[in-house]
């Protein structure tokens, strides 16, 4: 299954971006498949307060909406959605989602998608690092729209919307970014909740059990922005 | 081994061994178990009944000779010592608990950190609570779930914010004293560190009747 969808997701991008990228894509995924697959796992700590208000209201400009299932999604939404990726992979997995309770906020960037986060309350659809206790969230498949980066977009809608789980007695909202991915780490040390570094991990589920190996915390010390959101104190 | 020989004989021996390889291979898993001590729905019994008192101890000196010899006896004297000596080293607590004066079982907290990793990192001000135990004269009393009560209560007054404790998947007793707590049930895991990596297997829970979410007994219902 893994490796019909590499392929099925290769073959999508090579029909829309051609050969040489779809072969630079290759590589970089074949890199990151044997030396990155280590994600760093954190929390958002909803009863204390960031190095932003929480409080904060969106700019004008932007809309959150929540949507819990396909019907409540606008065609054109949906199908920006799916088909951002490879939509005969997307979309199965969009609506499983949708039907296993999972919720997606849409965020709107003058009435139009920008990008989007799922989200699911005290348990996730696959396993975990750990399981999730009463009062924890999950946010997760994060994204803002190419043409919409480089705005603060994602930190917005993040905050939006651990907020409106606060609001729904939720005390943490759990998160993971891949170690590679520097720019995500930075940017969400800066939300409006206190971040709380757990560790950096590898996992995999064979037969309905999951492994997990948790890396030694010096590595996760290591990193310069991590270390600073360590210093991130709750209130 | 040799220290339970020479207390217990040969046959009993080796069906410690015996018992002992069985877990070894079969019944490594832990069910894992959490409580939130700032919870509204949070309220433990607030007083233990009169012919029971809980201390707790910071160090070995602060142990009575005759308390220590009933503890470290229960097991290898040595070990014991080393094990007890190093726990409060690291900053750990031991709650005593007497029935009548009687020294009757104790339990062991942590708050901050675990003495060795957790079955994944642990962050904020929590604590963890492990190796309790009850002398076997006093066991059926309740005594257990009351001790763990009584030391939620005062972490909980402490400002601890959340409360762990694990307990063998093959131990029905312990899992059916936990049953009269407020712990809820977070998983089933098995672990092993190597070179400073924590490996973690999660499986399906398999838990009995009355783990998902229990009682801590008020002080009135316990016999």
């Amino acid at each position: 299954m893994a490796i019909s969808h590499a392929v099925s997701r290769l073959s999508t991008y090579y029909r829309r971006h051609g050969f040489r990228a779809s072969v630079e894509r290759a590589w970089l995924w074949v890199r990151r498949s044997f030396s990155s697959s280590k994600m760093v796992v954190f929390y958002w700590d909803l009863t204390g307060h960031g190095e932003s208000s929480a409080n904060e209201d969106l700019p004008d400009y932007l809309t959150v909406e929540r949507k819990s299932s396909r019907e409540e999604i606008d065609p054109s939404d949906w199908s920006q959605i799916i088909n951002f990726w490879n939509p005969e992979l997307t979309e199965p997995l969009c609506s499983l989602r949708l039907k296993q309770g999972a919720t997606i906020w849409l965020l709107r960037f003058e009435g139009k998608l920008a990008g989007y986060v799922w989200a699911a309350i005290e348990r996730t659809l696959e396993p975990y690092y750990y399981p999730l206790a009463a009062g924890d969230g999950y946010l997760y498949d994060s994204l803002i729209f190419p043409e919409y980066r480089g705005r603060r977009l994602h930190l917005h809608l993040l905050n939006y919307v651990m907020t409106e789980m606060k609001a729904q007695n939720m005390r943490r909202a759990h998160f993971e970014v891949a170690e590679w991915n520097q720019a995500s780490l930075s940017s969400t040390a800066k939300a409006a909740y206190p971040r709380h570094l757990l560790g950096v991990a590898r996992k995999a589920t064979f037969f309905g059990r999951t492994f997990v190996e948790w890396l030694p915390a010096q590595q996760l010390e290591s990193e310069p922005a991590q270390v600073e959101a360590r210093k991130v104190t709750v209130a | 081994m040799f220290g339970y020989f020479r207390r217990h004989g040969f046959r009993a021996t080796l069906e410690r061994a015996v018992l002992s390889a069985r877990r070894l291979f079969s019944g490594t898993r832990m069910v894992l178990f959490y409580l939130d001590l700032q919870d509204e729905g949070f309220c433990a019994a607030t007083k233990l009944p009169d012919h029971l008192e809980v201390e707790r101890k910071a160090s070995l000196d602060g142990i009575g000779a005759q308390e220590w010899r009933q503890i470290s006896e229960f097991w290898n004297p040595d070990l014991c010592r080393r094990n007890f000596s190093e726990r409060f080293q690291e900053g750990a607590s031991l709650w005593l608990i007497r029935a009548e004066g009687k020294l009757a079982g104790y339990g062991w907290t942590m708050t901050g950190r675990t003495i060795v990793p957790y079955y994944y990192p642990l962050e904020g001000n929590y604590a963890h609570l492990f190796d309790f135990l009850v002398f076997p004269e006093f066991r059926g009393r309740n005594i257990n779930p009351l001790l763990v009560g009584h030391i939620l209560n005062e972490l909980a007054a402490e400002g601890r914010s959340r409360a762990y404790i694990e307990v063998r998947e093959w131990n029905r007793r312990q899992l059916n004293s936990l049953a009269k707590t407020r712990f809820r049930r977070l998983g089933v895991a098995r672990k092993a560190t190597l070179f400073g990596r924590t490996f973690v297997e999660w499986s399906a829970a398999r838990a009995g009747p009355g783990l998902e979410n229990a009682q801590i007994p008020a002080p009135d219902a316990v016999a």
